[in-house]
């Protein structure tokens, strides 16, 4: 059933599918990126994955250190890696940027040099001050309207390189966002791609204030299961910028001495 | 030794345009209505014909947060918060996005020896039954494990 290959990305909640052969070997991943091309190119959502997945596959090998994967990922701009064993051509598994992070961040939280632990002690004088959310924030915000149609959201994705646009109503202010996983989900629907783009929005717009410290925006991020946060001045109806968590958590690395981990992320 | 000697025939469904929020409330009634706690709903189309089927797994799945192992980290009502805030966004999905469309589906006639082997291979606990693209009926695993244990084991 060709549906259900849309329907497990979206249930699993994955950034991307692996397409086996008819050997049962891997053959290539599709990613949601490839998915929102294909609904932009009109393609039915029963297009076999062979005719819009890529490859090669990136892997690291289940013993490599995770700087490595850092760094493979970073060489070649993807936040994905599958895991191979002593059999090649076997996967043990994915690793993704994201969870890397929530270790990271795990690691920190848990560490006994932790700004959250000395802070708890009263002990807070002599921490320097923390990165806000302004330092860091990308302050142009890619926006379309709710009258837009789907084919210029995916243009717009497209031509910023962003993972998810802003959605504004027709008085100005946030009305929803569209991220990729939206637009799977619309091809899933078979909503037109000349739909307008409330038709695939989701709502509430999700933001932290830019006064936020970043370790609050990554555990926003990280907790609610976002790649990206937009930023508020004062009030949620006034979108000043856009965090990804990759910003959030290269600017953080290395703030901390203690910890070689905070570092590798940079 | 069929089916139709197990199959419930009052059930209830879902549409694929319900949301999840109408999905719980489904799940509850119709828990309520067959007395015994219902995990798994039919989901038919507007003529009536299966087209998926959703668990309380799948809507789990869905709403497990994707880093699981720093929640632990979170004070309780941090936790509360952010949980509440992540199911904000689950509002916008479907019934038709979670369920599982490529469902095993059974005959009245089908025998219940063959309903026991597809089961235990397929770890499927319910079998929508269909007649005619028309669904009659739903075997539950616990109907069919009592009618064949009490009936021969006494």
């Amino acid at each position: 059933m060709p549906v259900a290959r849309t329907s497990r990305l979206i249930k699993y909640k994955a950034d991307a599918l692996l397409v086996m052969d008819s050997e049962g070997k891997p053959a290539g991943i599709v990613s949601k990126t490839d998915m929102a091309g294909a609904y932009y190119a009109g393609l039915p959502v029963d297009t076999p994955l062979e005719a819009i997945m890529v490859g090669p596959l990136h892997t690291c090998f289940i013993d490599d250190g995770l700087e490595h994967a850092l760094d493979i990922m970073r060489s070649s701009s993807i936040h994905q890696l599958f895991v191979v064993g002593a059999d090649a051509g076997r996967f043990e598994g994915l690793l993704n940027y994201g969870d890397i992070l929530g270790l990271m961040f795990q690691i920190c939280r848990s560490c006994r040099k932790s700004r959250l632990r000395e802070s708890a002690a009263g002990d807070e004088d002599h921490l320097p001050s923390e990165s806000t959310v302004s330092d860091v924030m990308t302050p142009a915000v890619i926006t379309c309207n709710v009258a837009d149609d789907l084919y210029q959201v995916i243009e717009s994705l497209s031509a910023h390189r962003m993972s998810a646009v802003l959605v504004t109503g027709q008085d100005g202010r946030p009305a929803g966002v569209i991220s990729k996983t939206n637009l799977v989900v619309a091809w899933h629907r078979d909503i037109a791609p000349d739909a307008e783009a409330a038709a695939a929005m989701s709502e509430p717009v999700v933001s932290c204030d830019q006064s936020n410290t970043i370790n609050h925006a990554m555990a926003t991020m990280l907790f609610g299961d976002m790649g990206r946060i937009f930023v508020h001045d004062g009030s949620p109806e006034m979108i000043v910028g856009v965090l990804s968590l990759s910003d959030a958590a290269s600017h953080r690395s290395g703030t901390c001495r203690a910890c070689i981990s905070s570092r590798m992320v940079a | 030794m069929h089916a139709s000697d197990v199959m419930t025939t009052r059930f209830m469904t879902m549409k694929p345009e319900n949301t999840i929020s109408e999905a719980v409330n489904r799940f509850q009634a119709a828990s309520r209505e067959q007395g015994k706690n219902v995990f798994g709903l039919m989901v038919t189309d507007d003529a009536d014909r299966l087209v998926g089927m959703l668990s309380m797994y799948d809507i789990l799945l869905f709403v497990q947060p994707r880093h699981a192992n720093i929640w632990q980290e979170l004070e309780a009502a941090e936790q509360a918060n952010a949980f509440r805030e992540m199911l904000w966004r689950v509002k916008s999905i479907r019934v038709g996005d979670l369920m599982t469309t490529d469902v095993v589906t059974i005959t009245p006639q089908t025998h219940l020896m063959a309903i026991v082997d597809i089961m235990i291979k397929r770890h499927i606990r319910r079998l929508p039954v269909v007649r005619d693209q028309e669904v009659v009926g739903i075997v539950y695993i616990s109907d069919l494990f009592y009618h064949l244990l009490k009936q021969y084991l006494g």
